[in-house]
């Protein structure tokens, strides 16, 4: 019973594949029944295993006659399913060309075949003739076959052509980079193994080839592939950056996508005009795409050096502490010399190298004394890729001599006397790639003379008249103490060589018309303010550097302290005041007397009288560490100690809330008295004011120098 | 025979040690204890099958300046942009993205994290399209010659380890620095210079210090030990001739000090002789080699215009990078820069301008030098530091001042030339800057690919000390393949 369903099951399917086959270019797939279709690569493995299956039990004499027939009927109704499902699939978009003929013929004549061979044998052959049959086993091997030549076009539909046998498939000898081509070596490949399989004659998903130069200039049925020149506006790199998820993403998530690099060259490719005939060797060395290609092509850093290496002892006799001989690397016969030491080099120490002429690959002569003739002997260095004569002594007669060297890439000649002449006979090179020579005498037309030619590269150097001026520096100011005695001798200094110093001791700001040009040293013998500005052509003029200079006429013999400093801040005792040395910020460092709980009462003694006008205290002023100026200076003069008069009350100005940190010299003129004896009171602040965070409580006192005139 | 030599020298030594201070076997305990290879031998060489001193395959640098940028430079206002910080600036960070990840001392009392976005803004540059901030637009311009890591991420949470891990691969020290292992597996190349120096500056910000150890040979021949440059009359301390002697003078010295060397060599056969012979004439060939490198005022106008004018300016970073290109120009084959200051707990905005100031043009002004001299492509340049920040703020956020704490699970670096794939970025952190998204970069998969840049096999240049084999990579380290062109 089940077996009659089937057996009509299996007419029916043929009379309809029938049908389907004959209204083939009619066909219009509703989207539920694409799903159907999309089955096809599922099921079409059932019919492959079964039918294998029965045919491979008929040729070992199989006898359970119902079972094997059981087989082959379920085999034929696979086949035919899957004949079914294939001719929905293959009216989707994208398929089409001779592979899906092929494929589709195939399959249908497997199926037909089996179907034939199944109702001959299950209603024409007796069951013990079965065995002896002459036709049931050329018809199973004819089969057989039909089923192996539908497989393989069906895989090559998947996979593309190439896929079975590309791991055998001799692979193209890699291109050497001069001769590559962009097209034909980078951007071909890329589309050979990424959109190939896709776009070809028989499977043109969207409309779309890509195996010609033709096919990719037409593009598909969205529209040309690319824009030449403009890699942004190009639906090639619209849809190979689209989300990986999106729809429109290529290649489709579930293929192989291209790299970052591969993208890359697709878009430099575009944006260098997608020209089809691009050489590699015609673009300039920095360009992204030539560096790309070295990337691809595997770049010369890989070269494989031939030539026998040099014997160990002659490298060994002839590297020095001067001279250094090393292989690029373990086992490599390639060498690498390095001169150092200007004082050792010599003509001599260049041709004592030439035992190691057929391995030395690259010659370092920078900052060397070389000189043209010596370019005769490097010259026998047949093997030399790189030699680099940057700041050398030739002057460029001899550079003839390296034109002749076949293998030379990179010459550097930046810094010496070479003029555009000298490096006529450098074209004749077919090998060089690059000249390094800026800091010469070339010229701005002689280097677009230069560059007229594309196979060399030369190489300019930063030059910085091209951008915009950097601003100087501020000039030093090298004294380093800024109390003097009597006199001082100001000198200034900029790094920079050729730098203008201009400045003023008045206090007022420094300009490049008006003011002084600082040339020597100054001498000058009373407090002043020095402000200076650095100027040079070409530069945006500096900042201001200022400071404030003060002069103490008479040195005391001798400083008593009256009442202690805080044990804190003793510095170095009475004698810290008259040291010359400031202190800074920093009331820590020893240069600083602290107070707080006691006045600072400071005795200075003169072994002989002296005529005093002046007092200047420094102080400091850090109202965040309770630091204030003292509430009131007092100067008392006289004789002796005993016999002082008050010469001068200040009461310095008090600090607010936002006043920065700074350092004070309190000054007390008074009239001119003549004192062997001076006594300076400062009294701190008892209380602090009320918007300080210490209010009410007592205020420091800091003095570092006390200078008297 | 070598070996039997040294082993009866060193017998003889041992022996003589012994009956001198009568001290028994306690002495050789001691001895060992003091000198720990004495009775192991020699390591090395025999060790790896081949001498030390030459690549293991072709390279493609020869040799290294690293910018190390001591501190942690915050990767979000330099080459993470991160907009969405800026969106949720205030606003508490998710737990889902903190992920129970340890905070320092400094913040781990803070009530709670607000997020804050960068100060400056952020613009596109070069091929790739690279973020860079605003702070640093001399960088910028050289975007296509540089390779931006964003996904750098380190085990260490303060300062001393992981600079320590960056620089020997370890976080507790007494390893070798990673340019002693290069000077070791590369040796040198200018006989007359030291093949790894290391120079130093300061900025304006928040510092923290840097030590000698970061530079030590550790268990290594001490020739491996970074040199330091300093600013000023003497560049190399103890290098001068003292007072009253000259050169001459200095020549017999040494020929004679080398004299009696040879002989104690001759009656121990210590290695280390032979390299304290090696090392007085090292120094002795520095004294003139050094002062003709330390010598910044014959370079030309525009070079000083390249790096700005601060170049001339002894002890500033601008002045140590041109001073590194010289050195890498003369053969030195690690030359190690630190500049301190970027710790910025607080104060962020304003002092992070002024570090970068400080840095920016100069480390640019190296990448377009060496480019010019051809030598970008066998030098390569690191610059980075030891960790990231926090992208939430330590301490008070307002509109134009903030701070952040250490951060280990992110950070930026770049490095360029020396066949490191020029003009990409690499890596991807999430939306918060908090965790990285893709392709992670452990500090010692950055080491193995640098050594593996120098043509060398990280798993194999080893070293055997106190009966273990060590290397810079620890026992871990994979070589980023796409970072390399």
């Amino acid at each position: 019973m089940l077996k009659k369903i089937a057996d009509n099951a299996l007419i029916a399917c043929n009379i309809f594949i029938l049908f389907l086959l004959v209204f083939y270019q009619h066909l219009h797939i509703p989207a539920w029944l694409q799903v159907a279709g999309r089955m096809h690569p599922l099921l079409l493995h059932f019919p492959i295993v079964l039918i294998i299956l029965a045919v491979s039990l008929d040729f070992m004499k199989f006898r359970d006659r119902s079972l094997l027939n059981g087989l082959w009927l379920v085999g034929c109704l696979s086949a035919a399913l899957s004949v079914i499902m294939g001719i929905i699939l293959s009216r989707e978009e994208g398929y089409g060309g001779d592979m899906l003929a092929w494929h589709k013929w195939a399959g249908v004549a497997v199926l037909w075949i089996a179907t034939a061979l199944y109702w001959y044998r299950s209603t024409k052959v007796k069951a013990e003739t079965l065995s002896v049959n002459k036709l049931l086993k050329p018809g199973g091997a004819l089969l057989l076959i039909a089923i192996a030549v539908t497989g393989h076009f069906g895989a090559n539909l998947t996979h593309g052509d190439d896929f079975l046998l590309a791991p055998v498939t001799p692979k193209p000898k890699g291109v050497p980079i001069a001769q590559a081509a962009v097209f034909d070596h980078l951007v071909k490949p890329i589309l050979e193994q990424k959109c190939y399989s896709c776009h070809n004659s028989a499977k043109a998903k969207g409309e779309l080839l890509m195996q010609t130069t033709e096919q990719l200039l037409k593009g598909g049925k969205t529209g040309p592939l690319f824009i030449a020149g403009n890699p942004a506006a190009s639906l090639m790199m619209e849809r190979l950056h689209l989300p990986l998820d999106a729809k429109e993403h290529m290649p489709p998530k579930n293929k192989t996508q291209l790299t970052d690099e591969e993208i890359d060259i697709l878009q430099q490719w575009i944006s260098h005009g997608a020209d089809f005939k691009l050489m590699v060797s015609a673009l300039p060395r920095e360009d992204t795409l030539y560096q790309l290609a070295a990337q691809f092509l595997g770049g010369s850093s890989e070269e494989d050096y031939t030539f026998a290496a040099a014997s160990e002892s002659t490298l060994k006799k002839l590297n020095n502490n001067y001279r250094v001989i090393y292989p690029i690397a373990r086992n490599s016969p390639a060498l690498v010399a390095n001169f150092y030491n200007k004082d050792q080099y010599n003509k001599k120490a260049l041709e004592e190298l030439l035992p190691l002429k057929d391995q030395l690959v690259e010659l370092h002569l920078q900052k060397m004394p070389v000189k043209d003739e010596d370019l005769a002997v490097i010259k026998q260095f047949t093997q030399l890729r790189r030699i680099n004569l940057d700041f050398t002594s030739i002057k460029g007669d001899g550079l003839k001599e390296l034109a002749a060297l076949p293998h030379l890439q990179s010459l550097a000649l930046s810094g010496t006397a070479i003029s555009l002449p000298h490096l006529q006979p450098l074209m004749q090179n077919k090998t060089l790639r690059e000249v390094y020579c800026w800091s010469t005498s070339l010229t701005n037309g002689e280097w677009d003379q230069l560059d007229k030619q594309k196979r060399i590269r030369f190489e300019r150097g930063y030059n910085a008249s091209a951008s915009e001026p950097l601003k100087l520096n501020a000039p030093i100011i090298e004294n380093e103490q800024t109390i003097f005695l009597n006199q001082q001798t100001l000198s200034l200094r900029h790094p920079i060589k050729g730098t203008e110093i201009r400045y003023t001791l008045d206090g007022t700001e420094p300009d490049s018309v008006n003011s002084q040009v600082y040339m020597d040293s100054l001498r000058i013998d009373s407090s002043f303010t020095v402000k200076a500005r650095a100027y040079k052509a070409g530069w945006y003029g500096s900042e201001v550097v200022k400071a404030r200079f003060l002069k103490t006429t008479y040195q005391p013999d001798d400083a008593v302290l009256l009442k202690p400093a805080n044990e804190k801040y003793t510095g170095e005792g009475a004698k810290t005041f008259l040291d010359h040395q400031t202190g800074n910020f920093d009331f820590g460092n020893g240069k600083w007397l602290g107070f707080r709980y006691n006045d600072m009462e400071l005795l200075l003694l003169f072994k002989k009288p002296v005529n005093v006008s002046e007092v200047t205290v420094s102080t400091l002023q850090r109202k965040d560490s309770y630091i204030f100026p003292p509430q009131r200076l007092e100067i008392w003069g006289g004789a002796n100690p005993d016999k002082l008069t008050l010469l001068k009350t200040i009461h310095p100005v008090m600090p607010g809330k936002d006043t920065p940190p700074a350092y004070n010299p309190l000054e007390c003129k008074f009239s001119g008295k003549e004192v062997s004896c001076l006594k300076v009171v400062a009294v701190p602040v008892p209380k602090l004011p009320s918007w300080h965070e210490g209010k009410g409580k007592k205020a420091w006192v800091f003095v570092d120098e006390v200078l008297i005139n | 025979m070598d070996k039997e030599f040294l082993e009866h020298g060193l017998n003889m030594n041992r022996r003589r040690f012994l009956s001198r201070l009568s001290l028994g076997l306690g002495s050789v305990a001691l001895g060992s204890l003091l000198i720990p290879d004495l009775l192991s031998g020699g390591a090395g060489a025999e060790e790896m099958g081949f001498p030390p001193g030459i690549p293991h395959f072709a390279p493609k640098a020869k040799r290294v300046i690293y910018l190390f940028q001591n501190g942690a430079p915050s990767q979000l206002e330099s080459f993470d942009y991160k907009p969405k910080l800026r969106e949720m600036m205030g606003q508490e960070l998710p737990a889902s993205i903190r992920m129970g990840q340890r905070l320092t001392g400094m913040t781990a009392g803070q009530a709670s994290f607000p997020l804050v976005g960068s100060f400056y803004d952020f613009k596109q540059y070069g091929q790739a399209r690279a973020w860079v901030s605003d702070l640093f637009p001399h960088t910028a311009k050289v975007v296509d010659d540089i390779c931006i890591i964003r996904s750098m991420f380190t085990e260490a949470i303060n300062h001393d380890p992981a600079l320590t891990f960056f620089q020997t691969g370890a976080q507790q020290g007494n390893r070798p620095s990673m340019g002693a292992w290069l000077s070791y597996g590369l040796g040198s190349e200018n006989k007359n210079l030291p093949a790894f120096c290391v120079l130093l500056s300061r900025g304006k910000g928040n510092g923290q210090g840097v030590y000698s150890k970061l530079w030590t040979n550790g268990f290594l021949d001490s020739i491996h030990q970074g040199v330091q440059f300093s600013s000023g009359e003497s560049p190399v301390l103890y290098l001068n001739n003292p007072t009253g002697m000259d050169s001459t003078g200095r020549r017999k010295m040494l020929d004679k000090l080398s004299e009696l060397n040879h002989l104690a060599y001759s009656e121990f056969g210590d290695p280390e002789i032979n390299t304290k012979i090696a090392q007085y004439e090292m120094a002795y060939r520095m004294q003139t080699a050094v002062p003709d490198i330390t010598d910044l005022t014959k370079e030309p106008d525009d070079i000083i215009k390249l790096y700005g004018p601060n170049c001339l300016v002894p002890g500033t970073f601008a002045s140590n990078c041109l001073l590194a290109r010289k050195l890498s120009e003369n053969g030195v084959r690690f030359v190690q820069l630190y500049h301190q200051g970027w710790d910025q707990h607080g104060n962020l905005p304003k002092e992070m301008a002024n570090q970068a100031m400080d840095v920016d043009q100069a480390s640019a002004a190296l990448i377009t030098d060496l480019k010019q001299r051809g030598m970008l492509d066998e030098t390569l340049v690191i610059w980075g530091g030891e960790f990231g920040r926090t992208n939430y703020s330590q301490g008070k956020l307002s509109a134009d001042n903030y701070g952040r704490d250490h951060h280990p699970r992110c950070f930026s670096i770049w490095m360029a030339g020396g066949g490191v794939k020029p003009g990409i970025v690499y890596g991807e952190t999430d939306d918060f800057g908090y965790n990285i998204t893709k392709d992670p970069v452990h500090v010692h998969d950055f080491q193995a690919t640098v050594m593996n840049l120098l043509g060398l096999d990280h798993e194999k240049l080893i070293y055997k000390h106190l009966g273990r084999r060590y290397r810079l990579t620890d026992v871990s380290g994979t070589v980023i393949k796409d970072l390399i062109a």
